[in-house]
């Protein structure tokens, strides 16, 4: 069995490029063959086979080596064929931090589980880290988590790990909308606010811009559905619930919906039917001073929206409108369209 | 792109934009390109601007400044930096003396390049780090290449600068690849603050120690830092000015928080140990941040010493990466 290492090119680079492989893994090689090219700062030199044989990389196209370096092994062609090698130290820990030694030291000594240190979300392991994390072990009390919130992390842990997510934000002036709001208020003797007029933007948005309605069916279908049903979220500290507006009704329908369904939330006397069907989901955040929520796009949606509250610019009132999408059902020019039709219809609120 | 590469193609750019630039040094001309190849393809692309001269630094500073001063610009290659001792009396009693000595401001656009530094086993006249001895000339600026810094750029500055400067070039970092926007490696990110690149651990939080060293230590000053890490669990930062003189890091506001932070502050350099570029940048922050420093200054240079040809001499005389991380733990636990 031979080696192929780095041989010294000259005395002035203290590293080269492995440039390229001229015979490809798992090849047979005469000896004497070029099976690779070098490159130092000046040249790039080729490197021959010592023996015939079949050649085994063990360093990737593109790496940096130094001389002495270990570039292949090259098993004659009678020996046991294709001895697996195994692969050079550096990918033995694919994926996991690096540790540096003192924090290794600790580990070993208080026994940690290695897989406890990866979830620290470092790319260094120092001893600090190993400190904190044993401290957090010991001390922390455990608390049962609701049936509800369990449900919740099912969802949203089944979004991130399915939905590749991208996300935009938009700046509306909502100073008409705010207007009409009080003034319906008045009119209708019934509560309205910013998100009732966000609602019935949304759901009229369905005709324009149905992928942002659509279901991903697999990788090269999406369904679309003929009618927008509009889901938001509702948390009056009982639970988050995830009721639905369906079709496009008048704004005085849809604050009479969403007052019942503030008081279903109150009371948990939600319908399953009122939970379901869902198509694309409205996440409310306007609460004073919260100015950007990136939210969670449900499984089966295609993107999900949030509105974050009010603020003063200048002499307007704006509000930051978020629109999380999956980028396998729509780009960012789309979003950018989409967010853009949401925008000019909450600005000229009449047509609502 | 490697360092002589990116030192090349800056030249090449700055004769292409501006035709009142002038090239002068010994055996510059193509074929041959100069004894680093950096002003290679110089001469055929620039005739009559890159001039090849006499062996005599004197002679080569000398007619420099003189172009110069009359309104032209002028980069000097000196072959080896040791040589720069011979342009001395020019540089320092006529180049720089001229920009105030005409009862106004008189601008003098001169670059005087010298490829310095060890480590290739020259021996003691072809292997020195001379700074200090130029340091505190008034109207004479030093700059260093580094890994960092496009030298386009510091041409550029240098230049605009109206005085004569010396720009250093450490031979080792001829070879080694400029690093790309903001990754060292995988360990270490950096980024500019005002003329200085800052390298550190990202997300590293308060470094346990900086250091501040002249480009051609970059690579050394990074290979010490990643053993601090790896072995010791000492997470640093590192300084890397453009411009060695004058320096002063407590006055650049955007580096202040980071030197008061820091566990111990170690400034690195390859002169020789004694009245040093290190010594002088140690007594401004010891003036400036007194009170904040946790501990003194710890100062790191080459030994007192000729620099040896034969390589294993020459190693125990210059400054290793080694020599870095010595310092920083007798420093900090010392």
């Amino acid at each position: 069995m031979g080696e192929l290492r780095v041989p010294k090119l000259n005395n002035n680079d203290s590293e080269y490029t492995l440039l390229e492989w001229l015979a490809a893994d798992g090849a047979p090689v005469r000896r004497e063959e070029p099976v690779a090219t070098l490159e130092t700062s000046k040249a790039v030199e080729e490197l021959t086979a010592e023996q015939d044989g079949t050649l085994t990389h063990l360093l990737a196209q593109g790496a940096v080596c130094r001389p002495g370096d270990l570039l292949a092994r090259i098993t004659s062609g009678d020996a046991e064929p294709a001895v697996p090698f195994p692969a050079p130290t550096l990918a033995e820990k694919p994926g996991g931090p690096i540790i540096t030694a003192p924090a290794q030291d600790l580990i070993d000594s208080l026994g940690l589980d290695p897989a406890l240190v990866r979830t620290l979300d470092v790319k260094v392991v120092r001893r600090a880290d190993v400190e904190r994390l044993a401290a957090s072990g010991s001390s922390a009390s455990q608390a049962a988590l609701s049936v509800h919130q369990r449900a919740v992390g099912r969802t949203v842990t089944l979004s991130h790990r399915t939905i590749p997510a991208a996300y935009t934000a938009i700046k509306v002036d909502v100073g008409a909308a705010l207007t009409l709001t009080r003034d319906l208020t008045r009119r209708l003797r019934k509560l309205v606010g910013l998100p009732d007029l966000l609602i019935a933007a949304v759901a009229s948005l369905h005709d324009k811009h149905p992928m942002f309605f659509a279901e991903l069916v697999d990788e090269a279908t999406a369904a679309v559905p003929e009618t927008p049903a509009v889901g938001v979220t509702i948390d009056l500290g009982t639970g988050l619930y995830v009721p639905v507006v369906r079709g496009r009704p008048g704004l005085a329908e849809i604050a009479e919906t969403m007052t019942a369904f503030r008081r279903h939330a109150q009371h948990g006397t939600f319908k399953e039917a009122d939970l379901r069907g869902a198509n694309i989901a409205v996440t409310l955040h306007h609460d004073p001073d919260i100015v950007l929520a990136i939210p969670i796009i449900a499984p089966g949606h295609a993107c999900a929206l949030a509105l974050a509250s009010p603020q003063p610019e200048g002499d307007r009132t704006v509000a930051t409108i978020g629109l999380a999408y999956d980028h396998r059902l729509n780009n960012g020019r789309d979003a950018v369209l989409f967010l853009q039709a949401l925008k000019e219809s909450l600005e000229s609120p009449e047509g609502l | 792109m490697r360092v002589a590469e990116n030192l090349n193609r800056a030249l090449h750019g700055l004769l292409g934009d501006d035709p009142s630039v002038y090239v002068l040094g010994e055996d510059i001309l193509d074929p041959y390109g100069g004894a680093f190849k950096i002003t290679k393809g110089l001469s055929e692309r620039f005739p009559g601007r890159v001039l090849a001269t006499p062996l005599s630094e004197g002679a080569i500073a000398g007619a420099a400044a003189g172009l110069a001063l009359a309104g032209e610009k002028a980069v000097v290659e000196i072959m080896f930096g040791d040589f720069a001792a011979l342009a001395f009396d020019q540089i320092v009693n006529f180049a720089a003396k001229s920009v105030t000595m005409y009862g106004r401001r008189v601008p003098m656009p001169l670059v005087v390049r010298c490829p310095s530094g060890g480590h290739r086993g020259y021996g003691p006249t072809h292997s020195q780090t001379l700074q200090k001895h130029f340091l505190g000339v008034p109207g004479l600026s030093l700059f260093e290449v580094t890994p960092f810094h496009d030298n386009r750029g510091v041409l550029d500055r240098m230049l605009a600068l109206g005085e004569p400067c010396l720009l250093f070039e450490d031979k080792v970092l001829y070879t080694r690849p400029m690093y790309g926007e903001g990754a060292v490696d995988e360990l270490f990110t950096w980024r500019l603050v005002d003329d200085v690149a800052v390298v550190e651990l990202a997300g590293g939080g308060d470094p346990d120690y900086t250091l501040i060293v002249p480009g051609g230590l970059a690579h050394r000053a990074v290979s010490a830092m990643r053993t601090l890490l790896l072995e010791h669990d000492l997470a640093g930062a590192l300084l890397v000015p453009s411009r060695l003189h004058p320096f002063d890091p407590a006055g650049v506001p955007g580096l202040v928080p980071l030197l008061a932070r820091t566990g111990l502050v170690c400034v690195a350099e390859d002169g020789t140990a004694g009245g040093t570029w290190g010594e002088h940048v140690a007594a401004g922050l010891h003036t400036r941040l007194w009170g904040t420093l946790r501990r003194p200054v710890a100062l790191v240079s080459s030994a007192a010493s000729v620099i040896p040809t034969a390589v294993h001499l020459e190693r125990e005389v210059l400054v290793q990466d080694t020599t870095i991380r010595s310092a920083v733990l007798e420093g900090l636990h010392g």
